[in-house]
């Protein structure tokens, strides 16, 4: 894992207003369509950032109450999807590409 | 199946075009990519009808999304073989009949654009900075 791979972190808060300071400024990626949600009584948003950018905010803000989890490292499923990109081109023949619907 | 890359996903609908002329239309954009690359939408629909409602679809636009350019690119596949074929289509256990088949090809014109950003779908299926 390298110091610059992006993970996908959830924030979790009892309040919204503490999701609010804890994020504001921050420059964190909240993917392309930001939403807050709720997981029983608290408000949960996806962020993606590096681990240690996560820890430099954790640690200059006084807001308490914001739980961090670490979802995964999405650098590195990304890497490894790489590995399933199609090489060549499998079309070349010309040949019509068949849908994945049944056809009934 | 693997995840399509962009050379594929080109010959794909190049390919579909020409197996159902009658249905089709590989609609060039008109500018290349600022890597050089050549992008063609689809028109699936009845040729020399004015009036009938449009509906365009986009895929591929944020660059790490892999998925909508590869479901665009089945969609239509399957709607062409399924139009050709006179039949349904099923996905799960979601149903569509020959009769919705034909309502989209012959009643709509329907505009897919796979995939809007291929320099941006090829770095990032093939750049180890990428990620």
């Amino acid at each position: 894992m390298a110091d610059g791979d992006v993970h996908r972190i959830k924030l979790r808060a009892q309040t919204l207003e503490e999701l609010r300071a804890f994020l504001d400024g921050s420059g964190f990626d909240l993917g392309c369509r930001p939403v807050v949600h709720r997981e029983g009584n608290e408000f949960v948003v996806e962020v993606y950032a590096p681990l240690p950018e996560v820890d430099r905010l954790r640690s200059a803000r006084s807001v308490s109450g914001v739980d961090v989890t670490v979802v995964e490292n999405a650098s590195e499923v990304g890497r490894n999807r790489q590995a399933e990109v199609g090489s060549g081109n499998r079309f070349a023949a010309r040949q019509a590409l068949r849908g994945l619907g049944i056809k009934e | 199946m693997a995840y399509l890359n962009v050379d594929e996903i080109e010959v794909a609908i190049e390919t579909l075009a020409r197996a159902h002329p009658n249905v089709t239309e590989l609609i060039p954009l008109p500018n290349v990519t600022s890597e050089g690359r050549h992008s063609h939408a689809l028109r699936i629909g009845p040729p020399d009808a004015p009036g009938l409602d449009a509906v365009v679809i986009t895929g591929g636009l944020h660059a790490r999304e892999w998925v909508p350019p590869d479901a665009l690119v089945n969609l239509a596949a399957d709607l062409l073989e399924a139009h050709a074929g006179g039949t349904g289509l099923r996905y799960g256990g979601q149903r569509f009949s020959a009769d919705d088949i034909r309502s989209v090809v012959g009643g709509m014109q329907l505009v897919l654009f796979p995939c809007v950003n291929p320099d941006g779908r090829h770095h990032s299926q093939s750049s180890s900075d990428a990620m």
